[in-house]
């Protein structure tokens, strides 16, 4: 254990963009975009070098302010969040240096970008669980005022109020499970120590994890908890439902783990876990069956990749199979490029679209033929949907492989079923993937004919996540180079 | 103490639940401040006045009236039903939250007693928590700037069925086409 205050670097980094995007975006008000832009990619990227400086030191990493109390702890676990956060962070902070989607209000909408990064790296930075539940917050606090940032439509406004309150009882509910384990440790609730406290006790615990999984979980969009999700990804801001889909919901289940990590074997965690995640998986693909509006799609999809997550992190609880953990935080990692890349496309589209003759640039019957008019944004989708649906050797295939090994080593028939209800899930995905397909590159009516090309600044960050996508699939070490470390973390309890 | 406690639980699920399920805001509203009230509580039961403190004066208070201001400046006929026909329920509830909360303050006798004193706590707070207290004053200036962007204008409660790209929701394509080519 080592202690240096070179821990918090990415943290204060982002926390200082916050406050600097703000300023900026007050300052110099008529390129307000572009400045803020600039600053809030300067702050990630100082972020991603403080990252990268912490991973070469030796880890695990403590820092307190002053000295005392509870800090950061630096772990395998907290670079690999670190990483995907500060990764999709880039990109979303480089596509709204072109202003598509702040409304006019850029001084707002990246420090409220920022936050939602920060608040990811926070969760992978927390010592203990309250503070794990300080940085959920402010993850979710910035989502809240993200989701219905379009303030003069009525639906925006409408899928954030449900976003919001959903969101605030699923909170209440997590701090009242963290509440519950300070009472039962008699005020220790640091990771480490907290197990050691909690070894022996069952009802209680019992009662925390449910309410931890409960709470984390709406904001993992964990089955029957799922409803705000078609509506506030659909709803958002391009580059918001970017970071919710990619980075926000998937490290909700990081955060659901994390926490869960500190209960003793005995409460069947994993098991649980299994559970909500096969119902997530099964019922969020099924939801997306029969989507037409293709932001929508991608929101009901959104779902079952949760399920394969919650899934992955269960299998490998419940049997020590570090091979599911893997596959599931791999899945975490592939999740950011390709959810990411194909909601910026579409913002992509829907920017461009909007000055043509186009009735609803959403709807697939609409965007008929775009693929010869914006090769770059509905090749993006492409390459996404197709990742998304699980084909190799792009980066959604070797998440949910890995999902399937650990499966499989579940013995006898139960192993056998768990490892098909993945693959199984997988295929059923392929009926509504494919029609996205389909529909971008049909015949172009005259309308879709007259869309101009995908703007250079929108395309850069989402040709960067879509070799992503297909780097991560053929070069797969990368990310295990990543997600090993982290999955023992994870299995050891999170601590040191 | 036990049954308290218990009844406590209760209370905040039951409240919970009922705000998740209430298809009036109004109701939704009250219902989880009534859930952060009985979780104040709870909070006091269980040893941790301070967090009781916090959660019925920020999460029972200042969430409620930011939720009112939110259905004021978005819902024109929920806004009306609470100026015109609800207005003495509200305040009432309002009224009964900040008397639950003065009484958890008046049963704590104050932070400053048995406590130590108010810079004692400032000075605990800094050096056992100091990262939180960083994040949460991130958090809060997050809050501020997420507040005025929701409040920065109201919408035209007549838009009410208009999508993102501004055609009508509800109706069959046709109608949309038709609404786009006009």
């Amino acid at each position: 254990m080592t202690e240096t205050p070179l821990a918090m670097a990415p943290l204060l980094a982002l926390f200082a963009g916050i406050f600097a995007t703000y300023l900026v975006g007050r300052i110099d008000h008529d390129r307000a975009s572009e400045a803020s832009g600039i600053v809030a990619v300067t702050a990630v990227l100082a972020a991603l070098v403080g990252t990268w400086t912490l991973w070469t030191r030796s880890l695990p990493i403590e820092y307190a302010i002053g000295g005392a109390g509870v800090g950061v702890q630096v772990t395998a676990l907290s670079i690999f969040l670190s990483v995907v956060a500060c990764l999709l962070g880039l990109a979303v902070t480089v596509y709204t240096i072109a202003g598509t989607d702040d409304e006019g209000a850029t001084e707002l909408y990246d420090p409220l970008l920022l936050a939602a990064v920060a608040g990811v790296v926070g969760i992978g930075f927390a010592a203990d669980l309250f503070s794990l539940y300080v940085f959920f917050e402010m993850m979710a606090v910035a989502t809240y005022a993200l989701v219905p940032f379009a303030v003069s439509r009525a639906t925006a406004v409408e899928a954030g109020f449900k976003y919001v309150v959903l969101n605030t009882v699923g909170s209440l509910l997590a701090i009242f499970g963290v509440s519950l384990v300070y009472a039962e440790t008699g005020g220790t609730l640091a990771f480490g120590p907290v197990t050691e406290a909690l070894a022996g006790t069952t009802e209680v615990a019992t009662a925390a994890v449910l309410f931890l999984v409960v709470g984390f979980g709406v904001k993992a969009a964990i089955v029957p908890l799922h409803t705000w999700v078609p509506d506030a990804y659909a709803e958002s801001p391009a580059s918001a439902s970017a970071l919710l889909a990619g980075l926000a919901t998937p490290a909700a289940a990081v955060a659901i783990v994390k926490a869960l990590s500190v209960f003793p074997g005995a409460i069947p965690v994993g098991l649980l876990l299994v559970v909500f995640g096969a119902i997530t998986m099964t019922v969020g693909n099924f939801l997306a069956l029969g989507q037409r509006d293709l932001k929508r799609l991608l929101a009901y999809s959104s779902i079952p990749h949760v399920g394969y997550v919650v899934f992955g992190f269960g299998i490998g609880l419940h049997g020590g199979f570090g091979v599911a953990v893997d596959g599931a935080l791999f899945h975490v990692l592939a999740n950011a490029f390709m959810k990411g890349g194909a909601f910026l496309a579409v913002g992509a589209i829907g920017y461009r679209l909007a000055s043509t003759d186009v009735a609803n640039p959403r709807h697939l019957d609409d965007l008929a033929g775009i693929g010869y008019r914006m090769p770059v944004a509905a090749g993006a989708i492409a390459v996404a949907v197709l990742a998304l649906a699980g084909v190799p050797p792009l980066a959604g295939f070797w998440g949910k492989l890995l999902i399937v090994v650990g499966g499989a080593e579940v013995s006898g028939w139960l192993g056998v079923a768990l490892a098909l209800l993945v693959i199984g899930n997988s295929f059923l995905s392929l009926g509504y993937y494919l029609p996205v397909l389909r529909s971008l590159f049909a015949s172009p009516d005259d309308a879709v004919g007259s869309a101009g090309r995908t703007p250079t600044l929108l395309a850069l960050p989402i040709l960067a996540l879509t070799a992503g996508t297909i780097l991560l699939g053929i070069v797969p070490s990368v990310g295990f180079d990543l997600v090993g470390p982290a999955t023992e973390v994870l299995l050891s309890g999170v601590t040191p | 103490m036990t049954t308290l406690t218990a009844a406590a639980l209760v209370a905040t699920v039951s409240l919970a639940l009922s705000a998740v399920a209430a298809r009036d805001f109004l109701v939704s509203i009250l219902s989880l401040s009534g859930a952060s009230v009985a979780l104040a509580v709870y909070f006091y039961l269980a040893g941790a006045p301070i967090a009781a403190v916090f959660e019925a004066v920020v999460a029972a208070g200042l969430v409620t009236v930011l939720f009112l201001l939110m259905i004021s400046l978005t819902d024109a006929e929920t806004a009306t039903l609470i100026e015109q026909r609800k207005l003495p329920i509200v305040g009432l509830a309002l009224g009964a939250l900040l008397g639950v909360g003065l009484v958890v303050w008046g049963l704590l006798g104050g932070l400053s007693t048995g406590g130590g004193s108010e810079m004692e706590l400032a000075e605990a707070l800094w050096s056992r928590r100091s990262i939180d207290l960083l994040a949460v004053t991130v958090l809060l200036f997050v809050g501020v700037l997420g507040i005025i962007r929701l409040t920065a204008e109201r919408f035209d409660a007549t838009d009410r069925a208009v999508t993102s790209e501004g055609t009508p929701i509800g109706r069959g394509r046709e109608s949309e086409n038709t609404e786009g080519e006009s």
